[in-house]
């Protein structure tokens, strides 16, 4: 963004002194450019002078500088000065060059405007008009009308601007004209928000009939839906499905909603026999056909969707019908079941689990697990095989039932790494050990882990809460996760919105610039953050911490966007989550959990905001709400005991294991609240003596680690030949995951003893 | 229980279930927003009525003339919902998408590995031919230099289903698998 490089160097080594001297030669040098004042007044906004800064700003914005690079600076200065204002509208206000209103509406683009984005469109039809450049000025009035719709759509607007707006719109596209799917989609979306609904279900109408537009369609079902309008919607749905075959499920859903409204049921009951697919015989089901559940399960039971498309119609009773009974005695008595024979074992489990998981249960998982294993051996490279399916079962019957302690767990890690050599694309496997290595302080196999599953660009935003949570070694992985951000998001997307503008991608717009939205605020983004400066300011890295802190700045809580892909995990088995075992593993960050650790690095490093009362407050009352581990507790109580002068609790005693991850997560905290309180200047004595002890006793971490995990693989193969014999894991396969594990735990310690 | 729906930025937060799978490519987020800019109603999912994505179709046109075609960049389906011919109505439904107003365009092509059998006989159902061999298309640089020296390891076939345009069904042939050509001589 700066101009010069020397001065951005000296910005970027946070040697503001110097950077302010190299822009004052350059105002010398060139005292018409309005780049440099800004740029001053930037440069003392970043060093803390935040008045000077924000008076040197507003003196610039009264003489109405013109340089797009100037005006951007101004605006991230008054927000730095937490004083936010749109220069660019009171600029181009005054001098409305098309340039310069284009300028205005990229630039609110880029920051996820929608009020940007519409004024400045607005301004730019006009501007464009009294241009002599030869644009077409109606493509500016389309974009200013889907602006207006955007507006309406994608942020709180006040009644009278809600009214207004479309209105506005809707006599914009009628000057441009109605003659492709995206015209049509912006107009009828705007006929909708002035209340016009039968208007935009006879321009629909006109257009679904020279044109199959899908997203027309889906919006024309829907409102004669919503508008009550029963018996079109049954005509139309007929048509669709019927005359054009589209054998949609969502259509004929609606057909006998319809069907059911205008008493035609027997028409619709005759109209789904007319064709067998797998959405016609949960049609039937859905109609209560009799014999329909037999039907599909005699179509479906040999495929993997059988159980999450019956799931919530099959009650306990059908369960137990005889077709699925009948059929899976006769497998049991099969040696070589054939791979459709695996899926509907599978599901027969499934359906089983909804019911009852016991011991019994976990035992039949094993007997089938082992008597469909075989197909792994005869699996071509990449193909998918569904027994795995049974060992998640019987994992997950064993977490419910039994008490959650070491031996478990690490037996569980030898379970699945067991399978997943045989099975290593399997990514359920994967993020069941992702997760158990990160309860078993072995993060660096996690880690490797995650790299295998090739988790790229924006997989990083909803999968890396797997690796980050509470991490207690070296951030690894998390520069990638954090290098997402402003290398995609922000390079990839603004320009993508634009473009989307320009070839009239108009239906599109509303869910990239969501996207944007949710990716510029992602939970994820804060956390790593949150991570990676803790990290760093171990390793004194201030450097570092002061990058972190510049995206923590842009934190608003009311616009967090939780991104995170819980389901994925749970997208197996019964695929639901077990509450009963989630409770068991690590808790992940809850909204409040983020909002107090942001709170906690804004009041270290950003003192001079004018928010920083209200900080102190906000985070005293999350103190006093959140439950919290006894060894972050003390860590908050340490800063408010600095903050408010309360006494800090007493350290809590150190967890005994070292093969739990809490084991490094303690000594991480204890040692981060040490630098936090040397960066705060306070007195820092009785945290150093704590530290001296700590650093005396981790010279023995590394033995008394080995010896614990020695012990815990005597219990292991005590596991495997008492409870876990079914799963049949092998001496060697113990042994070897074990020579793994002693390497990852060596890993784990030696960061702690580089603290 | 399938249904198609188009496919919106925010779906990419979604595709894990599908996304994970080892032979499902994770493109830069440009990629997924040029297709959605460029060819709005051609990148479209398959939902169940949980709303869980089963399956998407990532497609373009291209082309001039009689070479106006759409082109499948990617089809796919999770896990959980093989075997029951979604990808049948993913590929199906484009044809439908294509063939009809505002594209109308006279065939449709995909690149699949020449190894890939499943895929190959699964289109070949759905009434796709190979148009010739793309030698080396997924190798280095070396391979793509030498038309004879195949390797269906990383040679590609450049299959075809010609639309109801093409009433002379010019777009296609017979024998396509004996025809070779470079990745840098597909030009449209």
């Amino acid at each position: 963004m700066y101009k010069d490089s020397a001065i951005q160097s000296a910005v970027q080594f946070g040697n503001f002194r110097n950077a302010l001297t190299l822009v004052a030669k350059k105002i010398q040098k060139y005292p018409n450019s309005s780049y440099f004042y800004a740029l001053e007044a930037h440069i003392l906004a970043l060093s803390g002078k935040r008045q000077e800064a924000e008076t040197k700003a507003n003196d610039l914005l009264s003489k109405f500088p013109s340089d797009p690079d100037t005006l951007k600076l101004l605006s991230e200065t008054f927000e730095i000065c937490e004083a936010p204002q749109d220069v660019f509208d009171k600029v181009c206000k005054k001098y409305p060059t098309a340039d310069l209103v284009y300028e205005y509406f990229s630039y609110s683009v880029t920051r996820g405007d929608v009020l940007g984005m519409q004024k400045s469109s607005m301004l730019l039809t006009r501007a464009i008009s009294s241009s002599k450049q030869t644009v077409d000025p109606q493509l500016f009035k389309f974009w200013a009308a889907v602006c207006l719709m955007l507006v309406c759509r994608c942020t709180i607007l006040a009644p009278s601007f809600l009214k207004l707006y479309p209105q506005l719109g809707l006599r914009l596209m009628e000057q441009v004209g109605l003659d492709d799917a995206q015209k049509v989609y912006v107009y009828v979306r705007l006929l909708q928000l002035s209340g016009r609904h039968d208007d935009s279900l006879a321009e629909m109408e006109k257009f679904l009939e020279k044109e199959n537009d899908l997203e027309l369609k889906i919006i024309y079902l829907d409102t004669l839906k919503d508008q009550g309008h029963s018996a079109k919607l049954y005509d139309v749905c007929k048509r669709y499905l019927i005359e054009l075959k589209e054998d949609d499920w969502d259509t004929w859903k609606l057909l006998i909603q319809a069907a059911k409204a205008t008493e035609q049921l027997d028409e619709c009951r005759e109209l789904v026999k007319t064709y067998s697919s797998r959405n016609t015989k949960l049609a039937a089901i859905e109609l209560n056909e009799s014999g329909s559940v037999e039907q599909y399960l005699e179509s479906f039971g040999t495929k993997l969707c059988c159980f999450t498309d019956l799931k919530s119609v099959l009650s306990p009773e059908l369960r137990e019908q005889q077709y699925l009974q009948r059929k899976f005695d006769q497998l049991l008595n099969t040696t070589k079941p054939t791979s459709a024979d695996v899926i509907f074992l599978v599901n027969y489990m499934k359906f089983k689990a909804l019911d009852s998981r016991d011991d019994h249960f976990v035992a039949e998982c094993c007997r089938l697990y082992s008597l469909t294993n075989f197909h792994l051996d005869i699996l071509e490279d990449f193909d998918y095989f569904p027994g795995f399916e049974f060992l998640i079962l019987a994992v997950e019957t064993i977490l419910e039932q039994s008490e959650f302690d070491l031996k478990l767990v690490y037996s569980l890690i030898v379970l699945l790494e067991d399978a997943l050599s045989r099975n290593k694309y399997e990514f359920h496997l994967k993020l069941w050990l992702i997760r158990l290595y990160t309860i078993a302080n072995l993060q660096s196999a996690a880690d490797t882990l995650y790299k295998s599953l090739k988790i790229k660009f924006v997989q990083h935003d909803t999968l890396s809460h797997y690796i980050s949570t509470r991490r207690a070694i070296a951030p690894g992985l998390l520069e990638t996760v954090s290098q997402f951000y402003p290398q995609n998001v922000e390079r990839e997307v603004p320009a993508m919105i634009i473009a989307g503008f320009q070839s009239k991608a108009m239906n599109k717009l509303q869910g990239f610039i969501e996207f944007q939205s949710r990716l510029t605020n992602s939970f994820a983004k804060f956390t790593t953050s949150l991570e990676l400066l803790r990290a760093y300011r171990i390793k004194d890295d201030q450097k570092q911490v002061d990058k972190q802190v510049v995206i923590l700045r842009s934190y608003q809580k009311q616009l967090v966007s939780d991104n995170r892909d819980f389901k994925t995990f749970w997208d197996c088995g019964v695929h639901e989550r077990i509450d009963k075992i989630e409770d068991k593993l690590p808790g992940y960050y809850s909204t409040k959990h983020l909002q107090l650790m942001v709170l906690r690095e804004l009041i270290i490093y950003d003192s001079l905001s004018k928010h920083h009362q209200s900080r102190v407050k906000e985070l005293t009352d999350l103190y006093n709400e959140l439950e919290l581990s006894p060894i972050d507790k003390w860590s908050y109580s340490v800063l408010l005991e600095y903050l408010h002068g309360s006494p800090a609790l007493e350290l809590p005693p150190k967890p005994q294991s070292m093969l739990l991850s809490e084991f490094n997560y303690y000594f991480t905290v204890v040692v981060d609240t040490y630098k936090q309180m040397v960066f705060l200047q306070q007195n820092t004595n009785k945290l150093k003596s704590l530290l001296t002890t700590f650093r005396n006793e981790n010279r023995e971490f590394k033995s008394l680690a080995r010896k614990q995990l020695e012990d815990t693989k005597k219990q292991v193969q005590s596991f495997f030949k008492t409870t876990g014999k079914p799963f049949k894991v092998t001496e060697n396969s113990i042994s070897q995951t074990f020579a793994q594990m002693r390497q990852d735990l060596d890993g784990s310690i030696a960061y702690l003893q580089g603290i | 229980m399938s249904s198609i729906r188009p496919f919106s930025a925010t779906d990419l937060f979604e595709l894990n279930s599908i996304n994970l799978d080892p032979l499902t490519e994770n493109f830069y987020l440009y990629f997924y927003l040029q297709y959605l800019s460029e060819w709005p109603s051609l990148f479209y999912k398959s939902v169940s009525c949980s709303g869980a994505n089963e399956g998407y179709m990532l497609a373009k046109t291209e082309g001039k003339g009689t070479d106006w075609h759409a082109h499948i960049s990617a089809v796919t389906v999770n896990p959980n919902y093989r075997r029951i011919g979604l990808a049948s109505t993913l590929c199906s439904s484009l044809e439908r998408f294509t063939e009809s107003e505002p594209y109308e365009a006279y065939f449709i092509d995909l690149f699949v590995r020449c190894n890939n059998k499943l895929a190959i006989v699964l289109y070949e159902k759905l009434g796709y031919s190979v148009y010739r061999r793309v030698v080396g298309y997924y190798g280095d640089y070396e391979s793509k230099t030498n038309r004879n020296k195949i390797d269906d390891e990383i040679d590609a076939f450049d299959m075809r289903k010609a639309l109801k345009r093409d009433i002379k069904q010019q777009s296609v042939r017979s024998n396509g698998r004996k025809v070779n050509v470079l990745p840098s001589e597909i030009v449209f």
